[in-house]
């Protein structure tokens, strides 16, 4: 019987060639693999919690750090920290996540030739990240009028009396954008069914004009930044009566009151919006890392306890939310202006679209150092409306749409 | 009763064959069907830990997933340098004259029988498969075809077999027909089956007869759509005769699935060239490794246990288990590094394709049936090393539990997480970093396609005429469609295969339908 046996013994140095990866070869790259995971995942897991190694400082090479994370809303623009420009990663679409940052107060801008600038003071702590959004309004107001007739191509056209009237004209002057077509004699007109539907809209708004009965106190404090108040109790109102206007998006509602328009969280404990709270371990220092209107209210808070009762039962019945103080109202800088109506800015929860005496502008809720007021319209305008995620207002009986992005010019 | 004289001592248990658990009674019933289960209730309970880890443990979750996004790293960059390695290897051999190298043995005793189990096959993809075994540099009268149809096919497989039968008989040493009778009590009709009863009809028919000894008969099982390499046989050969136990060894080439790689959608190119690196990883280290699709095995040692099992999905890997099992240990696969070229799976529509390399894939993965007959025949035969048995019982654990859950838990559940943590989860950097430390991992890992790409690119047959130099590019690009196919046709059908066998709902043989 002739069967095989092993040759080994035979073979020539085709041997090397055909012989598969040596043993020796693959254990010593498997434990240098191991190795390496074993002293790797530590440095991974200290880096991604925020520490950082400077082999070149003198001392304490090993530092904490936080991050930033800025939430842009309207508009892009260039990301400033401490007034050097800084570029970030995108994690999610709409936002810039900045780290590395030193703990303490740090000063963020976010700009764009053309836009309003948006700034802020921000306190950062060790392995947090501060969250806010940012928003960039044009600074040039972005208009499209809204005409009676179309032409057949269905191009608004604006009459010509349209042009004389005040609004209109300075708003030419001033080189705004304004989106139009020219009338002309070959144009078969037709009539616009926008236009007739914002006759209808405005015809039936119930502005809800401020009482004018602003107090004292509350006009005086807005916005300061100082010590505590000692009466702070004083000057919130712990009133659960239904303002003259309420409107609410996402557990935030914003409602006038004696004058003063004011955001308060009614949603779930659990989802309050960071602006609203102050992390235990930053209570001693909230005025100087947040201002004093935010550790009035804190201040507040902590005394009472328990806030008015929001319309979901379920909401905050304490302010000590997982190791932070929340407040649950925020009062909002309507420039010491009449409100004459206000909206959420459209697709937002955190800005307030307000029509004030001298323009229609945008506040931001969150108050944190200060609240960024920016202009959407400047000018005394007839009436505000949000409709259908869009802006209108209605100047000299002319009505508008007010674009919150830039246009070409 | 059978004659199970030729059969090893371990061979002749009744549960040596076994399939699932139903088959069994008793104890041993309970135990095969809790290891049926053990799979898919492991990757599920992993799969819902990281979720509720995610929820609940936030932190830890996050330091779990960054330890596990390096290991990814590590292993891909191990694994990368198996694949690099037999790349050059497989190609050195392509080069050498295997027919040179063989001179010096004294070969000419021995029979290659190649076993070509068809269903529903077009005529011309076995035409083919006939062609290149012709064109081999090997002696034809030593080659038995044995072209094996199944009766359930119907005439029309019958009258392509007598084609093939009558074009072909005259050139090799012995072409025979089988037709695997339909509906045998005991049996599941697939391709195990009829490969199983091709072999006895050799055995009887051909073998026997003719006085040939069955050890020096090599058997070769290739899918309908193998196209030979030139030096196969002689590759095989000096591979055989140069084992360290050549009568208790497989056999097994590197299955390259290029037939039609120019005509299939980048989808099916990518998952065919993913599964031809992955046997070529196996390569190297030829102890993980089981027989897979097509290979090579000594008549002798099939015919010790009872050929293919005729019960089962799996069978291309089933049957290096049952000869581990009858050879107490003592059996090895040896890699030929030297290939097969076989077909992408590819359908008539890119829709087709994908449904196609699912359930493809569904019925390779279904192969972690073989882990609940090894795992459970390891409690039964104490004459396998102790340190060998568990060696392997880990191997075979951990294997099919990253299969399906490692690519989810990378591309997927690496961000639960940052949506399910909580605020003060969300609120930390570790959170705001998880997603850029996994990314920029991920990205370090993308290393390892690229090295896949380039090596694609070699694997390539011939250019057609009719298809554009830019399809180059293509082929070098495809490749970032890798974590897509991991999930979709490797951890997707690798979970339904598993989560079936945990449920009891048994699958059958799925044929993968072949174009040309």
């Amino acid at each position: 019987m002739n069967t095989p046996t092993s040759h080994s013994s035979t073979l020539t140095s085709y041997e090397s060639v055909v012989r598969p990866l040596p043993r020796i070869y693959r254990r010593i790259i498997f434990i240098l693999g191991c190795v390496l995971f074993v002293v790797a995942v530590p440095l991974f897991i200290l880096y991604a919690m925020g520490y950082r190694f400077d082999p070149f400082a003198t001392e304490n090479g090993i530092t904490a750090t936080g991050g930033l994370y800025i939430g842009i809303v309207e508009n892009e623009g260039n990301i400033y920290l401490r007034d050097q420009a800084v570029r970030g990663s995108r994690i999610f679409l709409n936002g810039v996540y900045l780290q590395n940052i030193e703990p303490g107060v740090q000063q963020v801008h976010v700009q764009l030739p053309g836009l309003q600038t948006w700034v802020k003071d921000l306190p950062v702590f060790p392995h947090m990240v501060t969250e806010t959004r940012a928003f960039l309004l044009p600074e040039q107001p972005q208009i499209r009028v809204v005409t009676p007739t179309l032409n057949a191509q269905s191009v608004a056209v604006l009459p010509v009396d349209f042009t004389a009237t005040t609004s209109l004209a300075a708003a030419i002057a001033n080189n705004q954008y304004i989106e139009y077509s020219e009338p002309s004699d070959e144009n078969i007109y037709q009539a616009n069914p926008e236009y007739e539907s914002l006759e209808n809209l405005f015809a039936t708004l119930v502005q809800a004009t401020s009482t004018g009965d602003r107090t004292e106190d509350a006009a005086g404090k807005s916005f300061s930044f100082g010590v505590l108040p000692s009466s702070a109790t004083t000057t919130i109102a712990t009133s659960t009566s239904i303002a003259t206007t309420t409107k609410e998006q996402d557990g935030i509602q914003i409602s006038l009151r004696e004058g003063e328009l004011f955001g308060q969280y009614v949603g779930a404990a659990r989802l309050v919006p960071e602006y609203f709270c102050v992390p235990n371990y930053a209570l001693a220092s909230t005025t100087e890392l947040y201002g004093a209107q935010v550790a009035f209210g804190i201040e507040y808070a902590r005394k009472l306890h328990i806030f008015p009762q929001p319309p979901q039962q379920e909401a905050m019945v304490t302010t000590n939310l997982e190791g932070k103080v929340c407040r649950h109202e925020i009062r909002l800088d309507t420039k010491r202006q009449t409100v004459y109506s206000f909206y959420f800015l459209p697709t937002t929860k955190d800005f307030v679209v307000m029509h004030l005496e001298d323009g229609v502008y945008v506040v931001e809720l969150d108050d944190r150092s200060w609240q960024n007021v920016q202009t959407l319209f400047s000018g005394a305008v007839d009436g505000l409306l949000v409709d259908n995620n869009r802006i209108f207002i209605m100047v000299d009986g002319v009505f508008l749409e007010l674009y919150t992005t830039l246009h070409s010019i | 009763m059978a004659d199970q004289s030729h059969l090893l001592p371990y061979a002749t248990r009744a549960d040596f064959h076994v399939g699932r658990a139903p088959e069994l009674t008793g104890r041993d019933r309970v135990l095969y069907r809790f290891l049926e289960i053990l799979p898919g209730f492991s990757a599920w309970t992993t799969l819902v830990g990281v979720v509720l880890l995610s929820i609940y443990a936030p932190f830890i979750a996050a330091y779990f997933i960054i330890a596990f996004a390096l290991y990814w790293v590590l292993k891909t960059a191990f694994l990368s340098y198996h694949l690099r390695y037999n790349w050059k290897r497989l190609r050195q051999h392509m080069k050498l004259d295997w027919q040179a190298l063989i001179e010096r043995f004294t070969y000419d005793h021995l029979y290659q029988v190649v076993i070509l189990p068809f269903y529903k096959e077009p005529e011309a993809v076995i035409a083919a498969t006939l062609e290149a075994i012709a064109a081999t540099r090997y002696d034809k009268k030593s080659i038995i075809i044995v072209l094996a149809t199944e009766e359930r096919a119907g005439e029309s497989a019958q009258h392509i077999a007598r084609n093939m039968h009558e074009k072909w008989s005259g050139v090799f040493g012995n072409f025979l027909v089988t037709t695997h009778p339909q509906d045998v009590p005991g049996e599941m009709a697939g391709k195990g089956s009829n490969a199983a009863y091709a072999a006895e009809q050799v055995r009887s028919k051909v073998l026997d007869p003719h006085g040939i000894l069955y050890q020096h008969v090599l058997v070769s099982i290739f899918d309908i759509d193998t196209v030979l390499y030139q030096d196969y046989f002689n590759c095989l050969i000096w591979h055989f005769m140069t084992a360290a136990r050549p009568l208790k060894s497989s056999f097994q080439p590197v299955p390259i699935f290029n037939n039609n790689i120019w005509q299939a959608p980048a989808v099916a190119r990518v998952v065919a060239m993913s599964s031809t690196f992955w046997e070529m990883i196996q390569q190297e280290r030829p102890e993980r490794m089981a027989t897979f699709s097509s290979h090579s095995v000594s008549f002798k040692a099939l015919y010790e246990v009872g050929y293919w099992q005729s019960n089962m999905v799996s069978e291309d890997s089933r049957i290096y288990w049952n000869l581990l099992l009858a050879n107490d240990g003592e059996y090895d696969v040896v890699p030929l590094s030297y290939p097969v070229s076989m077909d992408a799976n590819a359908g008539v529509s890119v829709w087709d394709t994908v449904k196609q390399i699912y359930k493809q894939h569904r019925r390779w993965t279904y192969g972690v049936e073989n882990f609940c007959y090894v795992i459970y025949h390891f409690t039964k035969n104490k004459r396998i090393p102790l340190g060998k048995r568990l060696k392997i019982a880990f191997q075979q654990a951990e294997g099919y539990w990253s299969l399906v859950t490692n690519p989810i838990m990378l591309f997927i559940l690496g961000w639960t997480p940052i949506f399910l943590g909580g605020q003060e989860f969300h609120q930390t950097v570790l959170s705001f970093n998880l997603p850029i430390v996994v990314r920029d991992l991920l990205s370090l890992a993308m290393f390892g396609l690229v090295v896949s790409s380039v090596i694609s690119l070699t694997m390539l047959p011939t250019r057609p005429t009719e298809t554009s130099r830019l399809q180059y590019v293509v082929m070098a690009l495809q490749w970032i469609l890798v974590p897509l196919t991991m999930i979709v046709f490797s951890a997707l059908p690798g979970l339904d295969a598993q989560t079936r066998l945990m449920l009891g709902k048994y699958m059958g043989f799925w044929v993968t339908p072949k174009h040309r």
